[in-house]
């Protein structure tokens, strides 16, 4: 059936393949139904024993059905791993932005920052075969100059841990629709977030038509920090997010993918340690003291404020394209956002696969990203300004244009169609990413995957 | 049974189809009722060719044979993951005189030949590059597994090789193994074009 685009971490074989499971040919017909006599009656297989043996027998004769089928029948005698996969990432972006104290007062400051983020995945299905799960598992190792919690405290860089623990349990009641639970956690130093998740999906017309729904629930419960870097108790916020999706097979190589998503916040939806520059602060203890730092114990900053509540909208439109002859597949993005924050983005990405012999295929894309930046950005805000009046100098929400180019290579240990053997792959990439405010990103990965037959 | 081939034909299908999707209901499927025992004596160019040298024409393969036909493209992983399984039915049945075979639908033969010899394939190959012969078959999308009995007909279609699809042949072959029908069956005037 089909499936709806995932991350590049999940689609490791064939591009299109991962995406059109079936695929309807030419023709004037929509889609065709199934057989024409179906023997697959108790009786017509005691019939038939004297051919086959006994194929509910549980010995593993040629002739069975689980012989012949592997593990794919729903009586699998017990629960089985059906792939690993793992993933490192290095994360090194560079760039200043007027939120930041690591710099003079009124900005920009440093957004240096790195992160190595190990990924780790393991797919589970159970014995009985409705029920599947995956498991993921991320730890991410962030020093930073200041765009974290502790360098409210302190400029220099210092090690901060992250963890998350996410699961989808996926039931499929019928081959044609399946119900998921998406269920996880995060923990950080002064962050914790509780997140789940209901998803259905069901594909029509012989899988050639695939719509799903989903509902998120996230809650994030966090210490309330100020830009001087007291802790002023904890604080929450609460996102609802809901997902409609459609995938359309419009052809033999063609898929279409269109989704929308809808997602409500309520709580605090700032960071606070992020922070405006107040432009007319006094400037006693500021520069008079040389044993203070001026960015952090002087009154010339201000935590920014957000409204209470956000609402975002975001449609993605994505067109998939598989060229047989030359096995290479390109896909065609663009999505459009705007919440009321007066925030509107458009993006458009374009990438190509292109199979490199049987065992390799390499990967290339680029994004161009464009947006207009939240009603309330500013560098500086006055001090006669209303503690309650939203502002932000963060450069994630300022007016800016974006660029990414990257590329992978995915190396097949195991062939992807082996008969008796999973797929087994190593990958690596390269990303690089561009704003026009100066900031950048180097982003490279290694990745390990592993199927089990 | 030929239908709607060319440019025309497709764009009618994606408009069908999106026309299906935005009212959900009162979509049916067109179906074909499929019987290739008349087929068999077709004398036109839309039989599939052997993909590697040497196999014999589709026709000769499956005449008066019960006989799997697994459509399959090297682009497509549903049938990556069938193809183990009609390796191993080949292996299970193939001496009771199942006749098992795979077309690949669509271009590049050349990537479907070395993708064969990866997986470790030994029954007999076929390319039907325009789609004129799955589309004879109705088996318009893949992968999709026809069981096809001695005279022709076909007995089962599935999308994938399944309990039912292995219960449909072990009963057409215990048919074959109980009656004596074999040698009138075998009788069947085939013609494949192209062969």
């Amino acid at each position: 059936m089909l499936r709806r685009p995932v991350e590049a971490v999940v689609a490791a074989i064939d591009v299109a393949a991962r995406s059109m499971v079936a695929v309807p040919f030419v023709g004037g017909i929509l889609t065709v139904s199934h057989g024409v006599t179906a023997a697959s009656s108790p009786a017509d297989r005691s019939v038939v024993s004297d051919v086959s043996g006994d194929p509910n027998s549980t010995a593993e004769t040629a002739k069975s059905d689980r012989a012949i089928l592997g593990t794919s029948e729903r009586e699998a005698d017990k629960s089985r791993v059906e792939d690993v996969r793992v993933r490192m990432t290095f994360f090194d972006q560079r760039g200043f932005g007027y939120q930041s104290k690591a710099g003079p007062p009124e900005g920009p400051g440093s957004e240096r920052l790195q992160v190595w983020q190990v990924l780790a995945s393991v797919g589970v299905r159970q014995k009985d075969e409705r029920f599947s799960h995956r498991i993921g598992f991320a730890a991410d190792v962030v020093t930073a100059a200041s765009p974290d919690a502790l360098d409210a405290v302190s400029s220099a860089s210092r090690w901060n841990e992250a963890f998350t623990l996410n699961a989808t349990s996926r039931f499929a009641p019928e081959r044609d629709r399946a119900w998921s639970l998406q269920y996880g956690a995060h923990l950080e130093e002064h962050w914790r977030t509780g997140l789940g998740g209901l998803g259905y999906e069901r594909s029509l017309f012989e899988d050639n038509t695939v719509i799903a729904a989903s509902v998120n629930l996230i809650y994030d419960y966090f210490d309330d920090l100020d830009p001087r870097g007291e802790n002023d108790g904890q604080t929450q916020r609460f996102t609802l997010n809901d997902n409609l999706g459609l995938t359309q097979v419009l052809s033999p190589t063609t898929l279409l993918v269109a989704n929308y998503g809808l997602t409500f916040q309520n709580g605090t939806l700032e960071n606070g340690w992020n922070s405006v520059y107040v432009s007319d602060a006094p400037t006693y203890g500021c520069t008079d003291d040389p044993e203070q730092i001026p960015a952090y114990d002087c009154d010339n900053r201000r935590r920014e404020n957000f409204p209470r509540t956000r609402i975002r909208h975001a449609v993605l439109v994505q067109i998939n394209q598989h060229i047989p002859r030359s096995r290479t597949t390109l896909k065609a993005l663009y999505r459009f956002y705007a919440d009321d924050f007066g925030l509107n983005a458009h993006t458009a990405e374009g990438q190509i696969f292109q199979w490199l012999g049987s065992r390799v295929y390499a990967r290339l894309n680029y994004r161009y990203h464009v947006q207009t930046g939240v009603d309330f950005f500013t560098t500086s805000i006055s001090s006669l300004l209303p503690e309650s009046e939203p502002a932000t100098a963060d450069s994630d929400l300022a007016r800016f244009r974006a660029h990414e180019v990257g590329g992978k290579l995915v190396f097949y240990i195991t062939p992807p169609h082996h008969a008796t053997r999973g797929a087994q792959w190593v990958d690596i990439g390269y990303r690089r990413y561009q704003r026009t405010d100066g900031l950048s990103m180097n982003v490279i990965s290694i990745g390990f995957a592993k199927e089990f037959e | 049974m030929n239908m709607g081939h060319g440019v025309a034909g497709r764009v009618l299908q994606g408009l069908a189809t999106v026309a299906c999707v935005g009212t959900i209901v009162g979509c049916h499927p067109m179906v074909q009722p499929m019987n290739v025992e008349a087929d068999l004596g077709a004398t036109d160019s839309s039989w599939p060719q052997p993909l590697r040298p040497g196999d014999p024409s589709l026709g000769t393969r499956i005449a008066g044979h019960v006989a799997v036909l697994d459509f399959w493209a090297t682009w497509c992983e549903p049938c990556r993951e069938t193809i183990p399984k009609v390796i191993r039915l080949a292996d299970a049945y193939g001496p009771e005189g199942l006749v098992v075979v795979g077309v690949h639908v669509g271009r590049g033969s050349e990537s479907a030949t070395a993708f064969a010899e990866d997986a470790g394939i030994q029954y007999p190959l076929y390319t039907d590059e325009d789609y004129a012969f799955s589309d004879r078959f109705g088996a318009r999308s893949v992968p999709t597994v026809l069981v096809v009995a001695p005279n022709g007909s076909i007995v089962h279609r599935s999308r994938e090789l399944d309990a039912e699809v292995l219960a449909a042949i072990r009963e057409q072959l215990t048919h074959v193994k109980n009656t004596d029908t074999g040698a009138a069956d075998k009788s069947t005037p085939i013609s494949p074009g192209g062969a």
